[in-house]
């Protein structure tokens, strides 16, 4: 059954297989990080990892075809990475020495990327004085001690988004001016109204995202989730308990959604479902709302004690210390954050630009009074949240404080933050 | 002379050559995605290792201890037995059950049997995205349909600890029946027609043909099933990733998951290596034990 003529078939259709297999269609050519050769005159083709939503990639791809039509003898490849598993994808493929050459990276990752050997410095190819027009807190994000991993593409900030018919049904005026934001016990006043007369089930959608976030009142009391100086928790800080009380009385008081902080609590679900009254959101959420309920939606500043507070961040490019063409990669990088399209980016997305240069000129249309406000809680970002990025094991409790923050709802404030404190310990002092 | 195989080749080496050319794609396949990647994880469970800068540093068993001690693995380890106790018995019932109806003959008995095996063959990622809509505290038509029936403070399902792994468990289980059906109708119309005619010749009655027949001819069947259906939910993973991402407050954190949590958000390659390997030895202990144990059974 199985003569001479048949086996010879077999291994000769092997050893083509492995043949094929041997063979690479691109010849590729050391180019170390920050070397000084020029490139050659050939096309040359970078990889750009992106990731966002529909109408920011319709953007996106926009100033990249421009950039290609100005840089004719590079390609820019535009890959879209979906954003759930994005960071598992990323790290994967920076494992495997497959990443793209620039990428879209939310701040804290550009840092964790730079910490970790896997972004490029980019001082060696950026022109002297090029960073002076950016906002220097944001620099903090991917800037580690006098290094820059990340230029900010974009900065978000964090407000409270009302709804308008139920604050009105209520008789409840928001505040506009960050001297006049309610404080803590006036805004549970203020949620006694909008559950009693102005039909919300919940009055506030609490921060469903970073922990920081979610504990923001922590940076108005001069707590803090991890001491910067000793690097150990700060959670058990007089400071910080008075916070937690906080939270705690938010959720005993029924103001908050027994289900906030889980995985299935869909915020901006809620509150244009009209279940919440108002949210923790940030000009990230304008577009979406506008989109669901227009017109319908006003922000506030985020309650103060004594002050208001905000979270400031948002998105940066990086190159990736394997990147084949880091100058041409450097390039895209300074085409797409400098003004012009910094300013389309902004215009486009409801963000605030990073560019100093660039504060207070942009035209929102629609979306420019509630941007004005946005603009002003800005200058109330904590850079204690900044700061505390930088500290070891940061991205370990991060993870585990989202996990955890929903045990907070279960048990006293001060047990809580004295058994979360040991994981955070174990996690900034291995 | 044996057929098959070159007079050269055979010459040469004194072996028949064709066999192992032809079971060779497979093999090759089975070291590249299995045997390599255990024997890499074994050694990067010694290791602590970064994925960013590609290192490993050799840190001997400390990985394995700071598992061990962790109250995160100990969770995980209790919630996933917690969830095959829940998973496995109730799948395997319903199955079994099902299976036993749909071994007679009933109108459209070919589409109820579809029906029955489609969750089968629907993507676990799709039924838990749909499930976790189905119970959406407020908005979910569970929660809304209670509500309208007049039931009050009802919890937030997935939100509430008592209840999320209840309900992983159940869209689990609502997914694996059709394949429990599937194996067990195959191992009843393996039972033999002429047995139970003359069990009905003797007197008996339908429930002692169940207990005295259908279930010990069934034996081997049930043991297949038991230990796919362990092995598979000690691998549990898809469901939590979706529905919880093993929350709220760890309630519903699996092995798998904690494998996953360890590996890509706490950064711990070596660690997550290490309860890969410990599940491992888990699933390779219980089923050594269950088929020891119907083995025993047997014999007597």
């Amino acid at each position: 059954m199985f003569n001479k003529r048949w086996i010879v078939g077999v291994l000769c259709a092997i050893a083509v297989l492995a043949l094929t297999a041997c063979t690479t269609t691109k010849k590729t050519t050391d180019n170390p990080a920050g070397a000084t050769t020029t490139p050659t005159e050939s096309e040359v083709t970078i990889r750009y990892g992106w990731f966002g939503n529909p109408a920011q990639e319709e953007t996106a791809k926009g100033m990249v075809d421009a950039f290609m039509k100005l840089n004719p003898k590079i390609k820019v490849e535009f890959e879209n990475i979906p954003n759930q598993g994005y960071w598992e994808k990323l790290m994967t493929a920076v494992n495997s020495k497959t990443a793209p050459d620039v990428l879209r990276l939310t701040s804290y990752w550009g840092y964790l990327l730079g910490a970790e050997g896997a972004a490029l410095d980019l001082k060696p190819l950026m022109p002297a004085g090029y960073l002076d027009d950016f906002d220097p807190a944001l620099l903090t994000y991917a800037a580690p001690k006098g290094r820059v991993y990340g230029i900010p593409q974009s900065n978000n900030v964090q407000v409270i988004v009302y709804n308008k018919d139920i604050f009105a049904k209520a008789g409840v005026t928001a505040p506009t001016t960050p001297e006049t934001a309610w404080t803590w016990d006036e805004m549970m006043n203020v949620c006694k109204k909008l559950q009693a007369t102005g039909g919300a089930k919940y009055c506030y959608g609490i921060y469903n995202g970073a922990p920081q976030g979610r504990l923001i009142n922590l940076y108005q009391t001069g707590g803090s989730i991890v001491d910067i100086q000793k690097k150990t928790s700060n959670l058990t800080s007089p400071q910080s308990l008075q916070a937690l009380e906080i939270i705690k009385a938010l959720y005993d008081g029924k103001y908050i959604a027994p289900n906030s902080w889980t995985t299935d609590y869909n915020l901006q679900k809620e509150f244009t479902a009209g279940t919440v009254a108002m949210f923790h959101g940030g000009n990230f959420s304008l577009a979406p709302l506008e989109a669901a309920m227009p017109g319908k939606y006003g922000v506030t500043f985020i309650p103060r004690n004594p002050k208001t507070v905000s979270m400031v961040g948002g998105e940066v490019y990086s190159i990736t210390k394997d990147s084949k063409h880091p100058k041409e990669a450097w390039k895209l990088v300074e085409f797409m954050s400098n003004a012009e399209n910094m300013t389309k980016w902004s215009q486009a997305t409801v963000a605030i630009p990073p560019r100093k240069s660039l504060m207070g000129k942009v035209d929102y249309g629609i979306y420019t009074p509630h941007m004005s406000l946005i603009a002003v809680a800005a200058q109330y970002g904590s850079t204690l949240i900044l700061d505390e990025f930088q500290v070891p094991g940061w991205s370990k409790v991060d993870t585990m404080l989202r996990e955890r923050t929903v045990q907070l709802f279960t048990m006293p404030a001060k047990q809580w933050a004295e058994q979360v404190s040991v994981d955070i310990n174990k996690a900034t002092q291995p | 002379m044996p057929k098959g195989g070159s007079p050269l080749f055979r010459r040469l080496t004194g072996v028949r050559w064709a066999p192992y050319l032809f079971i060779f794609p497979n093999a090759l396949l089975l070291l590249v995605f299995v045997i390599y990647p255990i024997f890499r994880v074994g050694l990067l469970s010694f290791q602590k290792y970064s994925i960013l800068k590609n290192e490993g540093i050799w840190v001997g068993l400390r990985n394995y201890e700071a598992i061990l001690t962790d109250q995160v693995f100990i969770k995980s380890l209790t919630n996933t037995v917690y969830y095959t106790f829940g998973r496995v018995p109730l799948v395997m019932l319903a199955g079994l059950v099902v299976a036993l109806l749909l071994n007679q003959w009933v109108p459209m008995r070919g589409f109820i049997r579809s029906v029955y095996f489609f969750p089968t063959v629907t993507s676990m990622v799709v039924i838990s995205l749909v499930f976790r809509f189905l119970f959406a505290p407020d908005l979910g038509i569970v929660s809304t349909t209670l509500t309208a029936l007049g039931f009050q403070n009802l919890p937030t399902w997935l939100g509430d600890p008592h209840w999320a792994m209840r309900i992983v468990i159940l869209v689990s289980a609502w997914k694996g029946i059709g394949y429990c059906m599937v194996l067990f109708l195959a191992g009843l119309q393996g039972i033999p027609a002429y047995v139970y005619e003359a069990a009905r010749i003797d007197g008996a009655s339908n429930r002692q043909m169940l207990r005295l027949i259908t279930l010990p001819l069934l034996r081997p069947t049930t043991l297949f099933v038991l230990i796919i259906s362990v092995i598979d939910a000690f691998k549990v993973f898809d469901q939590v990733y979706v529905m919880t991402q093993g929350g709220p407050g760890y309630a519903t954190m699996t092995i798998v998951q904690y494998v996953y949590r360890a590996a890509f958000q706490m950064f711990e390659m070596g660690q997550a290596s290490a309860a890969a390997l410990v599940l491992f030895a888990i699933i390779l202990i219980l089923t050594l034990l269950q088929y020891r144990g119907f083995k025993v059974g047997e014999d007597m």
